[in-house]
């Protein structure tokens, strides 16, 4: 009959239950970003952190958590508390619960106890079988949240105490002197208590159920995706600052300071990082050749790879039929694309240089990384001309079209965007390559202003085929990511003129981030540019 | 098989015509009985009972346009409806013809001319209707064709009627002198040649709903 | 009624033409379809005539040994049960078919007298004067005004782009004359000549079909196939497209394949009924084949008593 099974509906208002539980949530938030700041030494596990030693703060807060989550757990189960408990908490909460109790068992039984392996094995497997049952057994309220509050309860209680403080390690014995230290121990623990607490408050904040597991679920990849998001912006800031300083050496602004560009206009800011070479009479020391390298380098390996790509891709895609041969390019271009890049880079050096003058080049680098795109170009093209729907062929085709003519007019067009984004894709990846330009292009660390490749204007007429000829692409050259390599391992030579060689190192890691990041925004809005024209205003 | 009602709305609405047929038919019969044995209170009932047959006649015309604007009937289904929608008018016709039959016996006094043979011109056109609503009922074209035929023989009966009528009126001493007896006469005569007339109107209602039912059939309209 | 029907057929009172049951394996009749039910008789001119076809996808054997003239200037609807092979005829006209691989194609289908199924056929001069629109609409993604110049411009019929206006070659006033004429034609002009710049994908799905049609009629076609135009729109969209093609049958050849009954019925001029299987079981003018059919089976179908 409908209607037999009443559920509730509409959810009550926000009870006081449900703001403690968010709170909860928030505050193994808290954690899990104290837990990643301790691991990225932002925080000193040594020293102390709002007045109160490191460890013992997290020790506290863990405590605390854990006592939350089993209150809510209790009082969900003593009916002080409404919700929609099921009847167990599943097999895979279950899991979940049993592998940190595993760990902590094996732990504490060999170690602390003494028991050494055997009774380390011994006791993890009773802590982590004891955890299943406790979460499998009981209903759903009870056992997504008792063992995982004990255990961050138990967490808290060990740093609280100081049974493993700033100091402590743990030396495994084995051949390597390997050991564990506070320092990993501590923000890592932390870390999944965090997460495990987070996930269990969630659960309570959902009042369990489907609605709590839809919750929990929400929280723990909420969490992971602000990690990931974190640690890129970690990333970009620790090299934005340690570079900076040195990228900004002899910054001068005004008018009639800068170098001189289309014509007679003159810059008015000066950058001698950017804008210089290395050259004995500079006051301030530049990366300006690498950067025009890698510049170049990138375009050449764009105008090479997309033509072939995308051209490949038509011919797979609409006019080959799906036999071996398509099967076999497939597997090729799976395979190309999985070559390690010194692969790459070896082959460059067998088969292009030699033909190139026997000495590096640019262009050999060119097409090296060409034929590095070119299977991402391959595969992304073919994906986006395959997702382009029939039924616009079969429109161009019943309007007596020929298929050249519909595929220049129709399918191209329409996959255009996702061509764009495999070249973005590839961009991101060949302009930061070091190896494949090591053994193709690079030539000299540290590289005068004056040897800047100037591409454009190397084109000249010669007599005999094939008529045009442009020696600065035959111009050994540096590049940002070779330049980088050589300024860490070599590190010499750079002369009186540069005050900090680490600044400068990082100052070239930071202006290849921008060069690449530039790059991507190039390409998004290129294919911004296109889904618009695609999409109805 | 699909269109389940649909199917079922057809099969009633044949049978509604044939019960109304029935129906109208019973009272034809009681009409032309009470004029046979001059039964005043027989033919007070058909009079009253009008109103019955024009309800049914309502009802299945309005059962008919429902069929059309709802279900969108075509080919063989379509026939069927049409025709059932112009023979119920027929029926309703001849349920007002057997009202003035009715009428004309409160109002007669038959025993003046006994020669004239109204039974026999009734029993056929009654035949005819019966028959016109057999062939309705079983989808008989043949049995249409055959009451389009008979259709003569009633014609010329009833034409014969009218002449013998004529005859005896002229044969008929009567005072010239006595202007009551002249009325009566005339009222007499002009009643029972109504009769004749309406008698041959049922024999033609009945063909009408011979030849709307040949259409339904074969999609011939021949006899319309 | 279906007690008497059954019983007219077994007991031949039928007067028209006599079915003659067959015996199928599982011992059901089946009526037996007449020659002389598919041959139909019409004035004027025969735009296309198909022969014998039979059609193949793999072992299915799809279309059966279908003969049908399809009169010039007028509606023709192919109508029947889903998988009757209706679609597949369709396809046949404008070589369609042979875009799909497991297709094979036997028997003569001729344009105005010239074989289409032959070696050296111009299949681009084939599909301008055979046009299709198709049950979904599927215009380009791009923008109204190109969406019609497509066709013409691919055909070299108009010149307008960057090396037309440097040759001298613009051709535009052509285009936008082209452009409204076929908008006009398909009676969407007035709704979008104010955005032709705007993508064709914002229209609603009856303007997006009207364009497909107005697409098709830009290349001057002289036969226009339609592959249930109309079925995936609302009914005021469907009135509007059913007007326009009763329209179009003034100047162009129309025959269109629809499961609606009642659409066959009130647009064409003469109606096709397939039966499952692929064969062509009756054909002639919608008014018999409405009041009148001759074969058993059309009428059940047509009453809705099957498919």
């Amino acid at each position: 009959m409908a209607g037999t099974t009443q559920s509730q509906l509409v959810e009550g208002d926000t009870t006081a239950s449900d703001a403690a539980a968010g709170a909860t949530v928030g505050l193994s938030a808290i954690l899990f970003v104290l837990a990643v700041a301790a691991m990225f030494e932002r925080v000193s596990l040594t020293g102390t952190l709002a007045g109160v030693p490191t460890v013992t703060l997290l020790g506290g807060l863990l405590t605390a958590l854990g006592v939350a989550v089993i209150a809510f757990g209790v009082g969900s189960r003593l009916g002080y508390v409404e919700t929609d408990p099921d009847a167990s908490a599943g097999l895979i909460a279950s899991f979940g619960a049993a592998v940190p109790w595993l760990v902590i068992g094996g732990g504490v039984a060999s170690e602390t106890l003494g028991f050494g392996f055997t009774g380390g094995v011994a006791g993890a497997v009773v802590a982590g079988g004891a955890a299943f049952v406790a979460t499998a057994v009981p209903r759903e309220d009870v056992g997504s949240t008792v063992p995982l509050g004990a255990l961050l309860a138990f967490v808290g209680l060990v740093f609280l105490s100081g049974t493993i403080g700033p100091g402590w390690l743990w030396n495994l014995g084995w051949e390597q002197q390997a050991s564990i230290t506070a320092e990993f121990l501590v923000p890592v623990a932390t870390l999944f208590s965090a997460l495990y607490g987070g996930w269990a408050a969630a659960k309570a904040y959902g009042r369990f159920g489907a609605r709590g597991r839809h919750m929990g679920a929400y929280v723990l990849v909420y969490l992971n995706a602000l990690s990931i998001i974190g640690f890129l912006f970690i990333l970009i800031a620790f090299v934005v600052v340690q570079g900076l300083p040195g990228l900004l050496t002899g910054v001068q602004v005004g008018a009639g300071v800068g170098p001189q560009v289309f014509g007679s206009f003159e810059l008015p800011v000066y950058v001698p990082f950017v804008m210089n070479g290395v050259a004995l009479l500079n006051d301030f020391q530049g990366v300006l050749p690498a950067i025009v390298g890698t510049i170049w380098l990138v375009v050449g390996a764009v105008l090479f790879a997309v033509p072939l790509g995308v051209g490949a891709a038509i011919f797979l895609t609409e006019y080959a039929e799906r036999g071996r041969f398509t099967q076999a390019v497939e597997v090729a271009t799976n395979g190309l694309w999985s070559t390690p890049s010194i692969v790459f880079g070896l082959f460059g050096f067998a088969f292009l240089i030699p033909r190139f003058g026997n000495r590096k080049s640019l262009l050999a680098g060119m097409l090296t990384l060409g034929f590095m795109l070119l299977p991402l170009v391959l595969i992304t093209s073919r994906e986006a001309m395959l997702s382009v729907p029939d039924e616009y062929r079969d429109a161009s085709a019943a309007l007596g079209v020929s298929k050249w003519q519909t595929v220049r007019s129709v399918v191209l067009p329409a996959a255009l965007p996702g061509v764009v984004t495999g070249v973005i894709l590839g961009v991101g990846r060949i302009a930061g390559e070091t190896a494949p330009i090591l053994l193709t292009m690079a030539g000299g660390t540290f590289v005068p202003g004056a040897q800047t490749v100037d591409v454009i204007g190397g084109f000249e007429f010669t007599g005999s085929p094939p008529f045009v000829a442009n020696p600065e692409l035959l111009q050994a050259t540096s590049a940002l990511p070779y330049q980088l390599y050589a300024l860490i391992t070599a590190g010499v030579g750079l002369g009186s003129n540069v005050s900090d060689p680490t600044g400068f190192r990082w100052a070239t890691a930071l202006i290849l981030l921008i060069v690449v990041l530039s790059f991507y925004a190039i390409g998004i809005g290129a294919r911004y540019y296109f889904r618009r024209q695609l999409r109805h205003e | 098989m699909t269109r389940e009602e649909f199917q079922q709305s057809l099969a009633d609405l044949r049978a509604d015509v044939l019960a109304m047929s029935d129906l109208v038919a019973e009272r034809l019969d009681r009409a032309l009985t009470a004029l046979e044995t001059i039964d005043e209170a027989a033919a007070r009932g058909v009079v009253g009972a009008d109103d019955a047959v024009d309800r049914r006649y309502l009802d299945l015309e309005s059962t008919c346009i429902q069929l059309f604007a709802r279900q969108q009937p075509v080919a063989g289904d379509l026939r069927f409806v049409a025709s059932s929608f112009k023979i119920v008018t027929d029926l309703e016709r001849v349920g007002d013809l057997a009202v003035n039959l009715a009428q004309y016996t409160l109002a007669a006094d038959r025993k003046r001319f006994e020669k004239v043979d109204l039974s026999s011109i009734g029993d056929l056109a009654c035949d005819m209707l019966d028959d016109a609503m057999a062939a309705y009922r079983t989808d008989d074209a043949a049995l249409c064709r055959d009451i389009a035929a008979r259709d003569d023989e009633l014609d010329a009966l009833c034409q014969r009627a009218s002449e013998r009528v004529v005859r005896e009126l002229i044969e008929r001493e009567v005072d010239e002198g006595d202007s009551w007896a002249v009325e009566e006469l005339m009222d007499d005569v002009s009643r029972l040649l109504l009769v004749v007339r309406d008698l041959e109107r049922v024999g033609d209602h009945a063909v009408n709903i011979a030849a709307r039912t040949l259409y339904m059939v074969e999609s011939d309209p021949e006899l319309v | 009624m279906s007690d008497s029907q059954r019983t007219r057929s077994q007991t031949e009172t039928r007067t028209t033409g006599s079915d003659q049951p067959l015996e199928t394996t599982s011992g059901e009749t089946v009526e037996e379809t007449k020659d002389e039910w598919v041959e139909y008789d019409f004035q004027g001119q025969a735009k296309m005539v198909a022969e014998d076809l039979d059609v193949y996808y793999g072992d299915d054997h799809a279309l059966k040994n279908v003969s049908m003239e399809i009169p010039e200037k007028s509606v023709t609807a192919l109508i029947g049960p889903s998988g009757c092979g209706k679609s597949t005829y369709l396809r046949c006209l404008n070589r369609m078919n042979d875009r799909i691989n497991a297709a094979r194609v036997d028997g003569s289908v001729q344009l105005d007298g010239k074989e289409i199924y032959q070696d050296g056929i111009n299949l681009v001069e084939l599909r301008k004067r055979v046009g299709m629109v198709f049950q979904s609409p599927n215009p380009f993604p791009k923008s109204i005004r190109d969406n019609i110049s497509y066709g013409p411009r691919k055909h070299g019929d108009i010149d307008t782009g960057l090396l037309a206006r440097l040759l001298g070659r613009d051709e535009s006033a052509e285009e936008r004359e082209l452009v409204e004429r076929s908008l006009k034609q398909a009676a969407l002009w007035d709704e979008v000549h104010d955005r032709l710049d705007d993508n064709a994908l914002g229209l609603s799905g009856g303007q997006q079909q009207r364009l497909c049609i107005a697409r098709c009629l830009s290349v001057d076609p002289e036969v226009i196939l339609m592959d249930e135009p109309a079925s995936a729109l609302d009914p005021i969209a469907t009135a509007k497209i059913e007007d326009l093609i009763s329209d179009l049958a003034k100047e162009y050849t129309v025959v269109i394949v629809t499961h609606n009954m009642q659409q066959a019925a009130r647009i064409s001029d003469q109606t096709a009924v397939f039966l499952t299987g692929g064969k062509l079981v009756e054909y002639g003018d919608t008014d018999q084949i409405f009041e009148d059919p001759r074969s058993q089976r059309v009428e059940d179908y047509i009453s809705g008593k099957f498919g």
